[in-house]
């Protein structure tokens, strides 16, 4: 029963000793990350339409979302996509989102 | 003999206030880059097109209607060389009737707009309906500009359906919108 207590407590504290919620983005600052930047380009162009999807994480223990192009493009009915930007954001590696920008028409 | 050690322990001082100051400026760096509410860049985006400037905002202000929990979150994407913008809305409900018109009424003004399905689909226990919609860009403007909160209404064939936005949440986020909107007819040179 020690055994088990002691197998616990250790599981916690090296999950709190390790764990922090990363975003994933081409730079990342310890204390705050909010970066911008392109996912991809295609030959379309002449967007007037935006669509976004985002995912989040707590303390990098829990993460949930839909980040899908797909998504993001059906959730402003885009057909053809123009290009793609994504957003990532952590505050502390407490509570990190990831977002993604799909343009279109 | 003692006169070196004092110096020495006073280097090391020295040293470690000189190691913190980074990690104080970090700090104040990040604080004001999170508590700041000047700064609107993070509350939109731009991008240059062949026919003019596409910007997508995000309004962070939810409306509700805390009787049957139902709520209602919107985008709004604008292109300058257009007249109107569009608005997106996210409609969570239990019932799954079409909407027919989406109104938003503050102080005695009515905006309305026929808006069109893009697509309904469930969620838990509820059902997501997607629509688009346009108003004129500068009812938007005026509407953001006002510091009372709007009702937005939505009719559907089972009847209308009102929701409205915090107040407290009105009044700090509708200032930010307006800005961008401001920003944005300056830019156009309006």
């Amino acid at each position: 029963m020690r055994k088990i207590k002691f197998l616990a407590i250790g599981l916690v504290v090296a999950a709190l000793m390790s764990s922090c919620a990363m975003v994933k983005s081409p730079l990342s600052g310890f204390l705050y990350t909010s970066v911008k930047a392109p996912v991809a380009v295609t030959s379309n162009s002449g967007s007037t339409k935006v669509g976004t999807a985002q995912a989040s994480s707590i303390l990098g223990w829990v993460a949930t979302g839909d980040v899908s192009i797909d998504t993001a493009a059906k959730s402003a009915g885009i057909t053809k996509i123009s290009h793609i930007d994504e957003e990532g954001t952590s505050i502390l590696g407490i509570y990190a989102t990831y977002k993604i920008y799909v343009y279109g028409e | 003999m003692q006169h070196t050690k004092f110096m020495s322990t006073g280097n090391n001082k020295s040293k470690r206030v000189c190691h913190a100051y980074p990690f104080l400026i970090s700090f104040l760096l990040l604080l004001s880059s999170v508590c700041s509410a000047q700064n609107i860049s993070k509350y939109y985006k731009s991008s240059k097109q062949e026919n003019g400037v596409l910007y997508f905002v995000m309004p962070k202000m939810e409306f509700d209607n805390k009787s049957n929990g139902s709520n209602l979150n919107y985008d709004i994407t604008y292109l300058t060389t257009l007249d109107s913008a569009t608005v997106n809305i996210s409609f969570t409900d239990d019932s799954v009737n079409s909407i027919d018109r989406i109104s938003f009424v503050q102080n005695g003004k009515e905006f309305s707009s026929n808006p069109k399905k893009i697509y309904i689909e469930p969620h838990k226990s509820k059902w997501v309906h997607r629509y688009t919609s346009r108003f004129s860009f500068n009812d938007l403007h005026f509407l953001f500009a006002q510091e009372i909160s709007p009702k937005m209404i939505l009719h559907t064939s089972a009847g209308a359906k009102e929701l409205t936005v915090n107040q407290s949440s009105w009044r700090k986020n509708s200032v930010i919108v307006s800005r961008v909107f401001s920003m944005i007819k300056l830019s156009k040179g309006q």
